[in-house]
């Protein structure tokens, strides 16, 4: 009864809007943590996933997408959390998307402007159901060819407890990042999202702590 | 696959003062405030008036003075006295005693004792006697001061025919009369208050504590990686909000 009494945390700083040099520390240590798990891998494809709704694991992989193209790495962040009722706001354009490009239309990855070497693929327009889509061989066959221009991806996914969305596109991922809200994250739930991922053999990369 | 159950530890209560100490110190304001409030409404005045009788045996043999067997007699009868004083009889005589003084001298300002029961009248009075003294201190306690200084001297005047008749072979002498009372204050607001604080903060300060060792959450990042050991913490974001400045 007591998660009831709790406030979902409001929306993390965002490193492309935040001046804050803790956070960009605690970003680039972070990153270098990452880094050193995915040595050797060409072309990794990271998740980034959280055991509930509103842990923010979006801004989470936004910021680790943009932390990493700040070090000059081309990196393209994909939104693939296609059950949220708003995108975060650098991933919310109208153009097509993900969904398109899964629907075999060759939509071109979108640039941003105050990063040179960030891409985004936005979701897109969602025809049928997301797990059927992320689980299935089109996704893993559209990561492939985006792999070529760039040299990392960041898939922001839904909630592992929420959606089996997460857990069917985790064998697509060369890692997946857990992120976990410090004081709201419960505990039995992280539990459950671990176990999840466990199951079907996910490669757990680590965990990101959000304080409150 | 197995995780780590959360293990309490002194942190854990120490924790709670100081994060929380200000509801803890709002706790004990509140309670304290509301037991100084609740002190203030029972805060009552009431005066205070003594007198003295003195307890003598009635001597069979006029020639040869108080013996000591009567000495010792009438100690014992003193001792009875205060025992068996607080009856009828007396209240029945004290309330004929004033009703005579009001119509006597009406400038003296007699009570009427019809406003006070016979039990309430009878709360009023006390008596001691020290153990081997042929004395007997009456107390009143009364709402007034010229009441409790009026049924003082009413209840010594009226000792002898109350209890004599009961006890019988004494005489009650008075040796001195009850003056001006001495007024006291029962004034209990600054030991509620304090009792109030004190329950205040400890009540506040367990449902903290109990709310804690309920709580479920991953608290830090550290606890994070202990949960899952065998899960690598990549690192903690600080507790920036969107829009915040640095």
């Amino acid at each position: 009864m007591l998660h009831l009494l709790k406030k979902a945390p409001a929306m993390p700083a965002l490193l492309l809007s935040s001046d804050s040099p803790k956070l960009r520390e605690a970003y680039n240590r972070i990153r270098t943590n990452l880094d050193a798990r995915l040595r050797g891998i060409a072309c990794p494809v990271v998740g980034v996933s959280s055991p509930g709704e509103g842990e923010g694991a979006a801004a989470c992989c936004e910021n680790l997408a943009v932390s990493f193209a700040r070090l000059g790495r081309r990196v393209l962040l994909i939104d693939a959390d296609l059950r949220a009722e708003v995108p975060p706001a650098l991933l919310s354009r109208p153009e097509g998307g993900l969904c398109e490009r899964l629907a075999g239309e060759q939509v071109l990855p979108l640039s941003v402007e105050v990063c040179d070497t960030l891409w985004i693929l936005p979701r897109g327009h969602a025809e049928g159901n997301p797990t059927d889509l992320l689980g299935g061989p089109a996704f893993l066959q559209v990561l492939r060819s985006l792999a070529e221009g760039y040299d990392m991806m960041f898939v922001s996914l839904p909630s592992v407890n929420g959606y089996a969305d997460a857990c069917a596109a985790s064998s697509a991922m060369s890692g997946m990042v857990l992120a976990v809200a410090a004081g709201y994250t419960d505990r039995r739930r992280a539990a459950d999202a671990l176990n999840a991922l466990y199951n079907v053999r996910a490669t757990l990369l680590g965990t990101v702590a959000v304080d409150r | 696959m197995k995780l780590k159950e959360r293990r309490i530890g002194l942190n854990d209560f120490l924790v709670v003062i100081r994060k929380f100490y200000f509801l803890i110190i709002a706790g004990a304001l509140v309670l304290g405030g509301a037991g100084w409030l609740t002190a203030s409404r029972s805060v009552e005045e009431n005066y205070t008036a003594s007198s003295m009788v003195y307890v003598q045996t009635v001597s069979t043999d006029m020639d040869i003075g108080t013996s000591s067997t009567e000495t010792a007699l009438a100690r014992a009868l003193a001792a009875s006295c205060v025992t068996v004083m607080k009856n009828d009889a007396l209240v029945k005589n004290v309330r004929r005693y004033f009703a005579e003084r009001r119509e006597d001298s009406p400038e003296e300002n007699w009570e009427d004792l019809s406003v006070y029961s016979d039990s309430a009248l009878l709360g009023m009075i006390s008596a001691y006697n020290e153990a081997n003294r042929q004395d007997i201190l009456i107390t009143v306690t009364a709402p007034t001061p010229s009441l409790a200084a009026h049924l003082a001297n009413a209840v010594a005047g009226e000792l002898e025919v109350s209890v004599v008749d009961v006890i019988g072979n004494c005489m009650i002498l008075p040796v001195s009369a009850a003056g001006t009372a001495t007024r006291n204050r029962v004034d209990a607001r600054r030991s509620t208050a304090l009792t109030g604080a004190l329950l205040g903060a400890v009540l506040v300060y367990v449902i903290l504590v109990a709310i804690r060792l309920c709580d479920r959450t991953l608290r830090r990042g550290e606890e994070a990686e202990d949960y899952a050991a065998w899960l690598p913490l990549l690192g903690t974001v600080p507790n920036e909000r969107e829009g915040e400045e640095a």
